[in-house]
């Protein structure tokens, strides 16, 4: 056995390593005991049916909820002394969306940690998030009021605060829910491009369709880690089918398993 | 003029900065969707003075504070416990708090008031503004006199400073309390400790409500608290410019209701030579002033869009 | 003292006092009831902005009785006079959440600061004006049933049964449109009628209690008994008759307790009654109560921690945790240097042979391990009959070098 405290080279090189998590809501583990380290560089999916325990655990990972068990470590350091390197992106209906603010004040809250309290958020701040927005083709909407905005549009929006807070690793809960077609290529290219950019993507993801597509690690989660690898060894039919249990049909297994043309087309 | 210095000047100074305090609090408050918080602590505020009474035997200042200070406390840890632990819904938690706390503070003045001390529910509930009288401000010359200005009734330093510390509060802590009330969880992700941000402003909502309490009464705390926030709302969709107009209808309030309670009778021609309640008064006119919002406030409608879920 | 607290608890205090404790009895049990509906509605601050709005109310009727008799205290008048402006802020408080942008918290609490607010300055109005009983029109904050005569004290009664006949009659629509509001729409009943019944009768026990508790602390009984009744049981209907039975108790505790002493405060004694009721089962109900919450958690989190610690033993992982490594010193199975003593690994071989038939089940059966709560933690003896395990033991062999 090694010594408490000592770190393997997987670990400390990984943007998130996760060992022995679990969390519970009133005694119901809702994440049991995951184990998985988040490879650097990759674009990682974590998928599992309704109640598997995926948003719990990235809350949990980012110290929104509490952790029964488990370390946490970005670039081996526990992830408080981190979190400076890590965005997130929670879903879109966490929050009110009547808040007064405008889409360029929600863009700038990805600076709060770059600014101190006396300090007024200037030009310097603007042109940054301005820079996120039009990456993510958002530009002509700055002043816009935030409730105007579509679902899709949101979502963009939450993913330029993610950007103006230039992490090494960014975390997104179902950053492609309930948004319209053009948004999901316009968010799978930038995150595409951040991946370029070496930087670490992780994406609690609900369309098994499209994660051949758009991811290249897989986590398969129920309650609790099922399998965790590269999509092409692990996305298989047997893991899929221990993860959803009879809530796939053969027929859908095939359809995702192979490297479906029909898919390919769609996107 | 001179009568205007002696009685109405303090009285009005302390109304509009207290109601200026509560509404900027408010902002948040509202925001948040915990309007009833400031409900909850001004009732509790009670409990703490009588506590806090009998146990100093004083009515120090200092003494007041603390014990409502210390009651707003024990409230919202109540709150939590209740709610957390017993896993009751928080407007019944608040409700199971705040009602109990204020029964057990009204059983200890009843029990008090035998031995023979000056306080009771009614000064409590709606305060006692028109008492502040400067006995030396004779005319516009005493405010640069400082013998005539340490005359001033004590109150005014007192929520002045109380004014000065939730400014403070809120300047300081703007970004993380825009930041916690939009997206909390974003909030305790990059370390804006949401949690703490959340206490300190039920802190600083207790402080206003026990300073304004002593001056005003609770009532027109509750009222200052919701009422200008919420017609500030309903004008906007800016947060700095719904501050603004917060502060504007507070400022409004405070001098509309102080003129009307003392003169407004008389004005409206019913020929009663008599003046009521300035601290209801105030409180009437804020609401009065929220009616107006939600008939005719331009951003009165929640926005249409992306509202699926 | 106590002679007449036990006097006044046996009825035998006099006529009136047992008309008030009757009376009071019958309003706590009528307030628990609706206020458990309104509960499970999860509006229960709503009663708080009704029971303030009624203040003008009663300073107008006030005035009003004044201005015609000369004596404002006429209870009928004033009753009516605060069921009028309750209902008034009741509407505003609908109609701003509906049709505003701001929540039911804001309007309740516009409501109730603006309306009373108002009731003050009508009050400071009134005791400027020639007009007997004013200091009557305080009674009505805090509650007084010290000086109540029998009319009043049969007037309460009989209102508070009426409202109790009517809450047991609605209770059924009460339960459907507080579960499943479509559901009761497709059943022919109306869920914005029975709402808009709902709060009616949550008004009128908020005006009939208004004399004996005050109206600041009506509230409350609408409030604690069924947060109380919710600590003992899951089941609404029994839930509504707990809460009725401990709004009746508090009442009775609180009435009689008043009636030691002319000076005690009637509503406060009543509210804290139903608190010492609350605290009791807060702290103690076997299923909700705090102790038990808290108990039931530490034994959790130690059983995970010890599984977790135990796993880690057997895979040969480090182990950082303070918790897990205090658990596995204390029942000897790792040294002080970390170091797993024999015991320690045979339990971890134990543990994971445990994981592992928990895995092969779950693999083997996914849809009824979803429906397993504590899954893998409960040792599966426990959980699956022993030839179930047999036969999952026998197909573990073959596969045991394998792992997930």
């Amino acid at each position: 056995m090694r010594e408490a405290g000592q770190i393997s080279d997987e670990i400390a090189a990984s943007p998130l390593a996760v060992h022995g998590l679990t969390v519970s809501y009133d005694h119901r583990p809702v994440v049991h005991s995951v184990d998985f380290v988040v490879p650097p560089g990759s674009m990682t999916a974590i998928v599992g049916p309704n109640g598997a325990g995926k948003s719990s655990l990235l809350k949990a990972v980012l110290g929104i909820t509490r952790r029964l068990t488990g370390d946490v470590r970005v670039f081996g350091q526990p992830f408080s002394e981190m979190s400076r390197h890590v965005a997130y992106v929670p879903q879109r209906s966490s929050v009110d969306w009547d808040f007064p603010a405008t889409v360029i004040d929600v863009v700038t809250m990805g600076l709060f940690r770059d600014l101190r309290w006396w300090q007024i958020t200037g030009r310097r701040q603007r042109e940054q998030a301005m820079d996120s927005l039009a990456r993510v083709g958002m530009e002509a909407f700055a002043d816009r009021q935030i409730g105007e905005l579509s679902g899709g549009q949101q979502q963009r929006v939450f993913l330029a605060r993610a950007l103006t807070q230039q992490a090494e690793l960014t975390i997104l809960d179902e950053p492609f829910a309930g948004v319209d077609a053009a948004t999901e290529k316009a968010i799978v290219d930038v995150l595409k491009r951040l991946r370029e950019q070496g930087r670490t993507l992780l994406c609690v993801h609900h369309d098994l369709a499209t994660v051949r597509d758009y991811f290249d690690h897989v986590l398969l989660l129920n309650v609790r880690r099922i399998a965790a690898g590269p999509v092409e060894s692990v996305f298989t039919a047997d893991h899929l089918q221990a993860t959803y249990g009879g809530r796939l049909n053969q027929i859908q297994l095939a359809r995702l398993v192979a490297p479906a043309t029909v898919v390919m087309e769609d996107t | 003029m001179s009568d205007f210095m002696m009685f109405s000047l303090v009285p009005m100074s302390v109304a509009v900065i207290i109601g200026m305090t509560c509404a900027l609090l408010g902002n948040f408050l509202v925001l948040r969707r915990q309007s009833l918080i400031g409900d909850a602590i001004s009732h509790v505020a009670l409990p703490g003075i009588v506590v806090s009474f009998l146990l100093t035997g004083t009515l120090a200042s200092t003494a007041m504070m603390l014990g409502a200070g210390v009651s707003a406390l024990v409230t919202v840890v109540m709150i939590e416990l209740i709610r957390r632990l017993g896993r009751v819904e928080i407007s019944a938690a608040m409700g199971v708090t705040f009602t109990s706390l204020f029964a057990f503070g009204v059983l200890l003045l009843e029990w008090s008031q035998a031995s023979g001390v000056h306080l009771d529910v009614e000064h409590a509930l709606y305060g006692n503004l028109e008492s502040l009288i400067w006995f030396e401000g004779v005319s516009l010359a005493s405010l640069f006199d400082p013998v005539a200005l340490a005359d001033l009734p004590p109150q005014l330093a007192r929520v002045a400073w109380v004014g000065l510390v939730v400014v403070a509060y809120v300047v300081i802590f703007r970004r993380h309390l825009v930041v916690g009330s939009f997206d909390p969880d974003f909030a305790a992700s990059v370390r804006a400790h949401p949690v703490i941000v959340d206490l300190l402003l039920v802190t600083m909502v207790a402080i206003a409500a026990i300073a304004a309490f002593e001056a005003v009464g609770s009532i027109i705390v509750i009222a200052m608290f919701i009422c200008p926030a919420a017609a500030a709302r309903l004008m906007t969709n800016r947060l700095g410019a719904q501050i603004a107009w917060s502060q504007l209808f507070a400022l409004i309030s405070s001098i509309l209701g102080y003129l009307l309670a003392g003169h407004g009778l008389i004005w409206l021609g019913l020929g009663f030579d008599i003046s009521v309640s300035a601290a209801g008064m105030i409180a009437t006119i804020s609401g009065l002033i929220l009616l107006g919002a939600c008939l005719f406030g331009p951003q009165r409608q929640r926005s249409g869009a992306a509202t699926e879920h | 003292m106590i002679e007449v607290w036990w006097s006044a608890l046996t009825f035998t205090l006099g006529y009136n006092t047992s008309l008030v404790t009757i009376g009071a009895m019958l309003l706590g049990a009528g307030a628990g009831m609706i206020g458990t509906f309104v509960l499970l509605r999860k509006r229960s601050l709503i009663s708080d902005a009704i029971s303030h709005a009624t203040l003008p109310g009663l300073a107008l009727a006030f005035i009003v009785a004044g201005l015609v008799q000369g004596d404002g205290r006429w209870l009928p008048g004033l009753l009516m006079g605060a069921a009028l402006s309750a209902a008034l802020g009741l509407w505003l408080v609908q109609l701003i959440s509906a049709r505003t942008r701001l929540g039911e918290d804001a309007a309740i609490g516009a409501v109730l600061s603006t309306f009373f607010s108002f009731g003050v300055v009508l009050i400071t109005f009134i005791q400027s004006m020639n007009v007997t009983g004013q200091s009557g029109l305080t009674d009505y904050l805090v509650g007084s049933t010290a000086g109540m005569l029998a009319s009043e004290a049969k007037l309460i009664a009989v209102c508070a049964l009426g409202l109790l006949a009517a809450i047991f009659v609605l209770r059924r629509d009460f339960l459907m449109v507080c579960f499943d509001a479509p559901f009761a729409r497709t059943q022919g009943v109306s869920p914005w009628r029975v709402d808009l019944l709902m709060l009616t009768l949550l008004m009128a026990v908020v005006v009939i209690g208004l004399k004996v508790t005050g109206l600041i602390l009506i509230v409350a009984l609408t409030i604690i008994p069924p947060v109380t009744a919710r600590f003992w049981t899951n089941r609404p209907l029994r839930m509504v008759a707990l809460a009725s039975l401990i709004g009746a108790l508090s009442a009775y505790i609180g009435v009689t307790l008043s009636s030691i002493n002319e000076g005690l405060p009637t509503g406060s004694l009543i509210v804290l009654a139903a608190f010492g009721l609350f605290m009791v089962s807060f702290l103690l109900s076997p299923q909700r109560g705090v102790f038990a919450t808290l108990l039931a958690h530490q034994r959790f989190r130690r059983r995970v921690h010890l599984r977790q610690g135990l796993l880690a033993v057997a895979r040969d992982e480090p182990i950082f945790d303070g918790l897990t490594l205090r658990l596995l010193q204390r029942r000897g199975y790792i040294r002080r240097d970390g170091v797993a003593t024999p015991s320690g690994h045979a339990a971890a071989r134990d543990s994971e042979h445990e994981e592992r038939l928990w895995a092969l089940y779950r693999r083997r059966y996914p849809d009824d391990a979803l429906h397993q709560e504590h899954s893998g933690l409960e040792p599966i003896a426990h959980v699956l009959p022993p030839d179930a395990i047999t036969a999952l033991e026998a197909q573990l062999q073959p596969r045991a070098g394998e792992s997930t």
